[in-house]
């Protein structure tokens, strides 16, 4: 059960996202709800299986070297994510404020690219990259101001096809949200290239033109 | 005073927390909660395989979780709580890496439910040592030893500020595997 003093801050189609105390901390619980539509066992299955993935991937991605929420508790029974609060702004609306600078955009495709390489480097897909879900702390920690979140849609592969579909999925969405962005997202790419150096971003990178060609889905023909 | 009452959101269930420093009967005291000493209804932690209290709630939190649903993994629920600081399933290995040792000079107590100035006198006459403020808490922290026990790259101990944030997330992950993770997707 979630605690009083819940705050909805996002529904989507999947989770509710909450604002919550949490043990002296601010905190983001994530519950993923039912479907009425999915016979009830399978339902249940498929929701827990979620929340441990998505938890698990999270983990992974720290581990990596990929900033990303920590998970404070896993409440299996409620589905529920408990995960540090970021103290943030989006890059969506990072990017939609005032006009930055060329070396303010510069940097921070460098820290987008090499965020997205680590991540591919650990084999995690993300699923859902959107400048929504990256997320710039407002207090600097170290060198990681950039933070990746929502792993809802994420899962694990080798396959530079999966990857490929990952960065496509991000261009879609930056070039439709931002106009005029085609040269940061250039610039995305080739700090991709250069931090995945020597572990498959070339690859990738190759199969991201012809992924542009045919688009997100792969024919299923032959 | 020099104790700490905190609520467990999830439960709805209380958590009261305690420091002791130059403690003297570490030994006494192992071996009064391995013989089930049913007094000594405390989690008694190793004051240098804490880094924060923040860790001792989150251990706290989970525990007062399975006590509610029937589902506890070791005795009850104090010996519940250093089990959950483990990033294992190992409960021999909790309890040497974060239990009482015949060794420990400082202990961190964490009491759920009851009243704490009951608990308060009564860890004064169990434990020979010297009663802190619980903002003590995490001052004796061996690093080295947090590094060990939840198998930190070096990369996760530079990172000072997530340092509690990477112990807290290897704790919470602790069991959490049912689910095979595949790359088909039935969405």
């Amino acid at each position: 059960m979630l605690p009083t003093g819940a705050e909805l801050i996002y529904q989507g189609a999947e989770a509710r996202v909450y604002c919550v105390p949490f043990l002296g901390r601010k905190a983001v619980a994530k519950e993923r709800f039912s479907k009425a539509y999915r016979h009830p066992v399978l339902d249940r299955k498929l929701t827990s299986r979620r929340v441990v993935q998505e938890a698990r991937l999270l983990q992974r991605c720290r581990r990596a070297g990929v900033a990303a929420p920590a998970v404070y508790h896993v409440d299996l029974g409620a589905s529920t994510i408990y995960m540090e609060h970021i103290d943030a702004t989006t890059v969506r609306d990072h990017l939609h404020q005032a006009t930055l600078r060329a070396e303010q955009v510069s940097l921070l495709a460098q820290q987008i690219g090499q965020l997205l390489a680590r991540m591919h480097q650990a084999d995690v897909i993300h699923g859902d990259l959107t400048t929504s879900n990256m997320m710039l702390r407002k207090q600097e920690e170290g060198d990681q101001r950039l933070v990746a979140i929502d792993f809802g849609l994420s899962y694990t592969s080798t396959l530079p096809e999966d990857k490929a579909v990952d960065l496509y999925v991000l261009e879609r969405a930056f070039l439709s949200t931002h106009p005029n962005s085609e040269q940061m997202f250039q610039e995305i790419l080739d700090f991709y290239r250069a931090t995945g150096k020597g572990s498959g971003a070339q690859q990738v990178l190759k199969r991201l033109d012809e992924v542009r060609l045919r688009g997100r889905k792969r024919s299923m023909i032959g | 005073m020099t104790g700490s009452t905190h609520l467990l959101e999830t439960s709805a269930e209380t958590a009261h927390l305690f420091y002791f420093s130059n403690v003297r009967n570490a030994k006494a005291l192992r071996e009064q909660l391995l013989a089930g000493d049913a007094r000594l209804a405390y989690a008694l932690v190793d004051g240098r395989a804490v880094l924060d209290p923040f860790q001792l709630l989150v251990a706290a939190g989970r525990a007062a979780e399975a006590a509610r649903d029937d589902r506890l993994k070791t005795r009850n629920v104090h010996s519940e709580v250093v089990y959950n600081l483990a990033p294992d399933t190992n409960i021999g290995g909790a309890f040497r890496n974060f239990g009482v040792v015949d060794d420990s000079q400082a202990l961190a107590v964490v009491k759920i439910g009851g009243q704490r100035d009951e608990a308060e006198s009564d860890l004064i006459d169990l434990i020979d040592g010297t009663p802190e403020s619980t903002e003590r808490i995490g001052s004796d922290v061996d690093l080295e030893r947090i590094r060990k026990c939840y198998k930190l790259t070096p990369a996760e101990m530079a990172h000072r500020t997530q340092l509690i944030n990477t112990v807290v997330t290897a704790m919470a992950l602790k069991g959490v595997t049912q689910a095979a993770i595949t790359t088909t997707s039935d969405a």
